[in-house]
């Protein structure tokens, strides 16, 4: 395909060009290389200015699917995933992926296309307000109005979508605008008044944090995503190590600290380890670097870090005091933060006792499992991924029980190589996230570990692993049921299973062959040692459908309205 | 239960209205009191909203005013409590809305 780049101008004539083409044109000049779409309508102008440009499109089988691959991508690559969806259902059928990236602060840049603008307004044919459905789930978005606007407006999409507080931004196109003839514009530049993130933190708050840390006896770091998004990780090490603080991680953190390091204490929250809810608890300085504390974090906000003076450094300041009193408020970006305080060079805490307190808890409290069912236990499965992939596979999971085993069982010792659904929890993402991550990154190892129910919500995504060659492996931790809704049946609703069990599945191997892909059956941890040996390194994508214990519940848990220091199933 | 005006200086484009008039129902505020107006005849880009709420929780009530103050539209927010202000300010929209 021949690349369509700006001509010099004859003189008589303006090289002129379509709106549609002015679009592709302003999508190269953010260096875009790769889409994740589908077209209809309202964007056949784009898609036919895209069929003459070298940009790479992955034709998703849902709009679904497109959006959670952009966010794969995204999550993996650091660099914004790019969407194109038609008008009316194309663009409704986006709304999930758009929530879902907005609570996980994953850069996205959204392009609708919409009807006529002569016509907006009269229910016109796939009519359909995604701008104003969109407001409360976008960073921004904006719908076009002018041809020569459309320079400067995909220019503020991607600068907003990716600095800051990263975020999905969206931008609805109406289809003339994308036929009308124009000259080729000039770059544009970016107005955005109303737009300052802080980067750069207050030195007088970071020297009072580390004045507190100096006297402090319990200090705990609590890392969330903003140090993955700040590529901060080294930083975040070396100022752990500089005053020997334990880190706990949040759910979507996982990977932003070495899980094996000896300060590492593991995820804490709902499903969290015995050692990081306790640490959280117990701890008199807490450090929140990048985290939000959302409630699957904390608990119950009346007992959460009681004895704590709480720092938080964010680059999002109206997360700062949302949920938790903040003593020390710290506006910035992770990577500036961390770098100031490493750069502080005050005495540190004498916390030895501390520490050796917490690595009692870590032996007498590990994550724990029984393997007695006739069906291999899921978690010792997880165990046996991490083996035989050396622990550096990009994971991505679905939502439920499996989702809450591979962050327990899946040390993470790199970041991005973790990608899963918190803040929305949305079932149906871990598959196409996994393409998406794949894509980013085709030469990693990537496991889509996903519940037999979730998958049956994109798995119509399977073919694109075999049209794209992408290696991606699928386990299906197949518990015949809606795990984590049957698990909240069980303890609290009397095991009134409403619902909840498949009582008919489809034959995934048969699927996965009439989509050409290889497939497996695992019953028995024997059986998946066997297989996960023999390809999950390949480069060849793969299905396995590993069958496992159906009772299997995830443990510890934090139950809803309780503290994180009340919870159950901390022991056998 | 206190009275609270909520002034933000706006750029009047991207539906900036529809985010914020969003944003209060989240927040489960209902507006006793709305207006909006061009606030320079020179920047007829930049309008100025007025809002007026009843709060009860302070802490809540900060929570929207931060949310209001990180959309990319807004300039920049205040909010008041000082009960003559918030009378003139009712007067004047009065004034403005007959
Ligand atoms: C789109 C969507 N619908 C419903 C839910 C509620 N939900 C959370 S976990 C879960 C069960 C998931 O079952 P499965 O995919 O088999 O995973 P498992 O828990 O069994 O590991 C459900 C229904 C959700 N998170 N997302
Ligand atoms: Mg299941």
């Amino acid at each position: 395909m021949a690349a369509k780049e700006p001509m010099v101008t004859v003189e008589t004539e303006e090289w002129s060009m379509n709106g549609a083409d002015l679009f592709i044109q302003a999508l190269k000049a953010e260096g875009v290389e790769l889409l994740f779409g589908y077209p209809g309508g309202a964007v056949l102008g784009i898609y036919d200015a895209l069929h003459r440009s070298p940009i790479n499109h992955v034709l998703a089988r849902h709009e679904q699917g497109a959006i959670h691959a952009a966010e794969g991508y995204a999550r993996v690559s650091g660099k914004p995933g790019v969407v194109i969806a038609t008008s009316g259902p194309g663009a409704t059928n986006v709304v999930t992926g758009i929530a879902d990236a907005m609570m996980d602060s994953l850069p996205l840049v959204i392009f609708t296309g919409q009807v006529a603008s002569q016509v907006i307004g009269t229910d016109a044919f796939q009519e359909a307000d995604i701008v104003g459905m969109t407001a409360p789930i976008t960073k921004q978005n904006y719908q076009v109005r002018r041809v020569e606007d459309l320079p400067r407006i995909v220019k503020e999409a991607f600068h907003l979508a990716t600095t800051g507080r990263p975020g999905p931004v969206l931008v609805d196109i109406p289809k003339d605008l994308t036929a009308l003839q124009t000259s080729f514009l000039p770059e544009a530049e970016v107005k955005l008044p109303g737009y300052r993130p802080t980067v750069n933190p207050d030195p007088l708050q970071v020297d009072s944090l580390l004045d507190a840390l100096q006297h402090s006896q319990k200090p705990v770091i609590l890392a969330g995503a903003g140090v993955l998004h700040a590529k901060a990780s080294d930083e975040l090490v070396a100022f752990a190590e500089q005053y020997q603080l334990p880190v706990v991680h949040t759910l979507l953190g996982l990977g932003g600290f070495p899980a094996g390091h000896p300060l590492f204490l593991g995820m804490a929250g709902m499903h969290g380890c015995y050692t990081a809810n306790m640490a959280l608890y117990e701890s008199d300085l807490l450090i929140n670097i990048g985290a939000r504390f959302d409630d699957r974090l904390t608990g119950n906000l009346k007992s959460f870090a009681p004895n704590a003076r709480v720092a938080h450094a964010d680059i999002d300041p109206a997360e700062i005091g949302k949920n938790v009193e903040t003593h020390f408020p710290i506006v910035g970006d992770a990577k500036a933060v961390l770098q100031m305080l490493l750069s502080g060079e005050v005495e540190g805490p004498d916390s030895q006792l501390w520490l050796e307190h917490l690595e009692e808890n870590k032996v007498e409290n590990p994550y724990w499992f029984t393997d007695t069912g006739e069906l291999p236990s899921p978690q010792h499965l997880i165990e046996l991924v991490h083996k035989h992939t050396n622990g550096e596979a990009i994971v991505t999971t679905d939502v439920g029980q499996h989702q809450m085993w591979a962050a327990q069982f899946y040390s993470f010792s790199q970041p991005n190589t973790w990608v899963t659904s918190g803040g929305l929890g949305t079932m149906g993402f871990g598959f196409p996230a996994a393409i998406g991550a794949q894509l980013a990154e085709p030469d990693a190892t990537v496991i889509s570990l996903v519940g037999d129910g979730g998958f049956q919500m994109t798995l119509q995504e399977l073919i694109l692993l075999k049209e794209w060659s992408l290696p991606v492996k699928v386990l299906i931790i197949n518990n015949g049921s809606l795990g984590m809704v049957r698990q909240w049946q069980e303890t609290f609703y009397e095991k009134r299973f409403s619902h909840s069990i498949f009582s008919l599945q489809p034959d995934f191997l048969k699927l996965a062959e009439s989509y050409g892909i290889k497939a497996y059956r695992v019953s028995s941890a024997d059986e998946a040692e066997k297989v996960f040996s023999e390809v999950l390194t390949d480069r060849e994508p793969v299905l396995i459908d590993c069958r496992v214990n159906p009772e299997e519940k995830v443990y510890p848990m934090v139950a809803p309205g309780k503290g994180l220091h009340e919870m159950i199933g901390v022991k056998p | 239960m206190t009275k609270r005006v909520v002034t933000a200086l706006v750029q009047n484009q991207n539906g900036i209205f529809t985010r914020l008039m969003g944003m209060f129902h989240k927040h489960q505020y209902r507006i006793e009191s709305l207006a909006v107006a061009v606030a320079y005849p020179e920047l007829k880009d930049v309008s100025k909203m007025s809002v007026i709420l009843e709060v009860e929780d302070d802490h809540k009530f900060l929570q929207l005013v931060k949310q209001v103050n990180k959309q990319v539209d807004v300039l920049f927010v205040t909010e008041v409590t000082d009960e003559l202000f918030i009378e003139r300010e009712l007067a004047l929209m009065k004034k403005f809305l007959v």
